[in-house]
């Protein structure tokens, strides 16, 4: 593939809340870093998976990209010019949404050919007189019955619901769609069609994806690169095959043995479970994040930020392998060789300063 | 066959017995006002020879102290009174609606006033600050209507507002602010639409308010003036212990009135409300 | 909690500076009042020059408005047009019965509202449910002016029992009220309280009834009685102060009609009357006193929730 120029560059992205009821004055207000300084690129045609635990930010990035939430700090850069207030007006279509929850995206007093066409119409991508062959070649695109377009949201299932979520998307021809777990609230039959209906649709029309998910299964499944977020920061982002097979972050490697295998010669091959509790995000230690529960952590990873670095030496952001540990090559011993069961126990990041890392052999 | 919106609320209506007879009653009564020019056997303002005459088959409901045929006065009253209390109702909920659209999405220094004179107005005793206003202003028909419609908007400004809030947080506005929509268009076909059951459940209690209020204004001689009937100044004459002994039947039929027809608007009322949320129905 | 408390009485003194500044403007809008004393024949032009400038009535009407403002501040709240009185001694002599009064309907009216809002949500769908659900929407839809006819038709013209108007039988004033007075008047305030309030304390209470942790109650085997009396009604204490929240507006005003129709010498015969002859400083200190009493009262009712419902925080 080609090193082109990137659809969207984010740039040290940042996003803080106030905490309410802490105290009196607004000095001593404490903040949520729940994006903390994040960056990465998409690609025309590409997807993004964007991973991690609920709370840990992933969600407030895409919603700063379509700027439902303002950033606190940052850059955005679409088709290589700056985002700012005027440039975002200018290209608001080119970035378009899939919501979590089918039914509460979609307004339940309107026909499905309403809310197509007013969003087509209101942008002046065509006429009133041309809606109804728009909006059928809409429903067409996304797999739903001709006769869906005077219907209301409540007569279709999840999955249509999902499917007119993703016509809406579609109907401005954006360049990039902000997939905000769109498939978690579905069955998981529904989630594959879902899955398939999105990269049919990327390799039909070009579109680029960011996805956003809690856990890698179907991620993998659609993403070309997976980016993994912990407590507000990215802490690894490889291409899908190479995260998969050469995780470096401990973090990583917990969420990549969570991925249920649908394999029958793999029964038996023992899990990495990850235990202790998630800092709060309010009091973040001020070292590694993720040292309070990582078996690796050492003194250092308790004292000392790791910035992402490339450890592929690859050209291009594209190919790079980017991950922020210290201890990324014990990391991939402790995967290697360790066969049992490790158990992640993490003290909170206060108290567990002085502990030794805690790896457990058998259950 | 798929099934609109508002034929779903339609036949939940069904279900609520009460309402639906009170549908009907109340759909006679406006039919019967709205024919009172036919249906009077009277002019309501003629003086017959007959005085404070009890029913009879000439008079079915009598006469008043001045014969005028109270069948007929009571067809024109209830004409009076229905109209003050759907105007008066109308030009509340169009403020309510308005004010709390903006206050609600708009929030800010908008809010605050807004709320602040919602404060104000509810904080005022109700019935004096009705009463302060019929005496000062020009008793009448139209005066009333104006009166109560400008004093019973806060509750429909409160309910949208809260409304508002908690739907302009909801996916599919976000997906509308995304898909680059005006404002007007997410006021006017996101919010208002999803809030309007709950408005015209509450414009039913605001209905039957007006409905009493202007008959206790009426029957205070600060309402509609004679010889013009209302149900309320047809029951003025009844604060005399003559007509409320002697002549009861001045005060029976325009009293019997006024409570069949509020009767029916809060049954109607209770219906709608359990048709649009299913969640509250009594079972 | 003090913040909370502090900042409601804030809102709470803008509120009523702008009801002064509503009533003010409705005053004004209604015309001068000279107008209105001129009625009588026999007073001169000059007379009357003399006497608006006496109750300076010739004055623009903001600094009309600041001198009532400055005035009602140090607590006097003016003479009546009408009789000449203090308007706040004229208040201090009606303030007894309408306290009676509404104190005793409101009372009357939440112990019928919430024994029958209760017994209609444990016995739901039952005939005494319905019974009471009927009843509430009567009580809802009768005007209390047609009540009280109805009621001085039955017992005073046709039993002879209670009498129709005053508060005591002529000549025994300073004895106070009697019972047999107070009776109807009661009795229609709180037909028309009940009426509001049933229902809603009966929802409240079904929603309580519902809850997943009275479930557990009696799955566990907790007796009906105790699950109802124990669990469910003290969480029913909460829509009860709701409802006294919810009346507190209307006890000031709201027994204006009551008293009117039965002579009950109270605040709110008093006002109908300064209405009725526009006497606007008596008009004036009855609506800012209701405001006050109003917003006092919204007050204590927040306040009373945080100690009857543990989970209400103020922000």
């Amino acid at each position: 593939m080609s090193d082109r120029e990137p659809l969207l560059s984010v740039r040290n992205l940042k996003k803080y809340y106030p905490v309410k009821n802490s105290a009196f004055l607004a000095a001593n207000r404490k903040l949520v870093h729940a994006v903390d300084g994040v960056s990465f690129d998409i690609y025309e045609g590409e997807t993004l998976g964007l991973v991690g635990e609920s709370g840990c930010g992933k969600s407030t990035v895409g919603r700063q990209l379509v700027g439902m939430e303002q950033s606190d700090g940052g850059e955005l850069f679409f088709c290589g010019k700056m985002l700012d207030k005027a440039e975002f007006k200018r290209q608001r279509a080119q970035l378009q949404m899939i919501f979590q929850d089918p039914t509460a995206s979609l307004n339940p007093r309107r026909r499905i050919y309403d809310i197509l066409s007013d969003i087509m119409v209101g942008n002046g991508v065509c006429t009133r007189a041309e809606a109804k062959e728009r909006v059928n070649g809409l429903l067409k695109e996304v797999g739903l019955p001709e006769n869906s377009a005077e219907r209301y949201p409540h007569e279709f299932s999840g999955g249509q619901r999902q499917r007119i979520a993703i016509a809406r998307a579609l109907s401005l021809s954006p360049k990039l769609i902000i997939c905000d777990e769109p498939v978690s609230a579905l069955d998981m039959s529904i989630q594959a069609q879902i899955l398939n209906l999105l990269k049919e649709l990327q390799s039909r029309l070009g579109v680029s994806y960011l996805f956003i998910a809690h856990g890698l299964g179907s991620v993998r499944y659609i993403s070309h690169r997976i980016a993994v977020m912990y407590l507000g920061k990215i802490v690894e982002l490889a291409s899908s095959a190479e995260l998969f097979k050469n995780p470096r972050h401990p973090y990583s490697q917990a969420l990549i043995s969570a991925v249920p295998v649908a394999d029958p010669e793999k029964r038996g091959v023992k899990r990495m479970i990850t235990v202790g509790e998630v800092p709060s995000s309010i009091d973040l230690p001020e070292g590694c994040a993720y040292a309070a529960r990582c078996p690796y952590a050492t003194e250092r990873c308790r004292r000392e930020r790791p910035e992402l670095v490339d450890i592929n030496g690859g050209e291009g952001s594209r190919n790079k392998h980017l991950c922020a540990c210290f201890n990324m090559e014990v990391a991939r011993e402790g995967v290697a060789t360790h066969e049992g069961v490790i158990v992640h126990e993490g003290a909170s990041a206060r108290e567990g300063a002085a502990e030794e890392p805690a790896v457990k052999e058998g259950a | 066959m798929h099934e609109s919106y508002l034929g779903s609320v339609i036949r939940r209506f069904k279900y609520h017995k009460a309402g639906v007879v009170s549908l009907v009653i109340l759909s006679l009564i406006v039919l019967a006002a709205l024919l009172a020019p036919v249906l009077a056997p009277y002019d309501p303002n003629a003086i017959n020879p007959e005085f404070s005459a009890a029913p009879s088959v000439k008079h079915i409901l009598g006469t008043d102290q001045i014969g005028r045929d109270l069948f007929s006065r009571l067809l024109y009253g209830t004409r009076v009174s229905l109209l003050v209390g759907f105007l008066s109702t109308l030009i509340a909920t169009f403020i309510g609606v308005l004010l709390g659209l903006i206050a609600g999405y708009f929030g800010g220094a908008a809010d605050m006033i807004i709320m602040r004179c919602t404060d104000m107005v509810m904080s005022f005793p109700y019935i004096l600050l009705i009463l302060v206003a019929g005496a000062i202003f020009e008793p009448g028909m139209w005066n009333i209507i104006l009166i109560l419609g400008f004093i019973d908007w806060p509750g429909i400004a409160r309910l949208v507002r809260g409304n508002v809030l908690s739907i302009k947080e909801k996916d599919f506005v976000h997906a509308s602010r995304i898909g680059g929509m005006s404002r007007t268009y997410i006021l006017f076909s996101d919010i208002l639409p999803n809030t309007i059951a709950p408005i015209l459940v509450f414009a039913t209690s605001v209905m039957a308010i007006s409905i009493l209020d202007e008959a206790a204004l009426s029957f205070l001689g600060m309402g509609v003036q004679p010889p013009a009937a209302s149900l309320g100044n047809m029951l003025n004459g009844a604060q005399s212990i003559t007509v409320l002994t002697k002549l009861p039947w001045l005060w029976i039929s325009p009293g019997a009135v006024i409570v069949l027809l509020v009767v029916c608007v809060n049954f109607i009322g209770d219906a709608l409300r359990d048709a649009i949320d299913p969640s509250t129905t009594k079972s | 909690m003090a913040r909370y408390i502090v900042k409601r009485l804030l809102i709470a003194l803008i509120v009523l500076f702008g009801i002064t500044v509503i009533d003010f403007g409705i005053m004004t809008l209604a015309g001068n009042p000279i107008e209105i004393l001129s009625g009588g024949p026999r007073i001169s032009e000059e007379l009357l020059a003399i006497r608006a400038q006496n109750l300076g009535l010739n004055q623009p009407i903001p600094i009309q408005y600041l001198n009532w403002l400055k005035a009602t501040l140090k607590g006097d709240f003016g003479y009546s047009y009408k009789n000449y009185q203090p308007v706040s001694e004229m208040i201090g002599s009606h303030l007894g019965p309408t306290l009676v009064l509404m104190g005793s309907a409101l009372v009357l009216s939440l112990i019928i509202a919430s024994v029958a809002g209760i017994y209609s949500a444990v016995h739901q769908n039952s005939g005494g449910d319905y019974a009471i659900v009927s009843f509430a929407f009567l009580g809802q839809s009768i005007p209390g002016f047609l009540l009280a006819m109805i009621l001085i038709y039955i017992f005073t013209v046709k039993l002879g029992l209670l009498p129709s108007s005053g508060a005591w039988t002529l000549g025994a004033e300073g004895r106070g009220i009697e019972l047999k007075y107070l009776i109807m008047p009661m009795i229609v305030l709180a037909f028309e309280m009940s009426g509001r309030n049933i229902r809603y304390i009966r929802s409240s209470v079904l929603e309580i009834l519902n809850k997943d942790y009275l479930r557990t109650a009696r799955a566990k085997g907790i007796g009906r009685f105790m699950v109802i009396y124990k669990h469910a009604l003290r969480n029913a204490l909460i829509p009860i102060v709701t409802v006294i929240g919810m009346e507190l507006p209307g006890l000031f005003g709201g027994a204006v009609i009551v008293e009117e129709v039965f002579s009950w010498p109270g605040l709110g015969l008093m006002t109908m009357n300064a209405i009725l002859a526009r006497d606007y400083p008596v008009i004036m200190a009855m609506c800012l006193l209701s405001a006050v009493v109003v917003l006092l009262g919204n007050l204590i009712v927040d306040i009373v929730y945080a100690f009857v419902d543990p989970t209400v925080r103020f922000d």
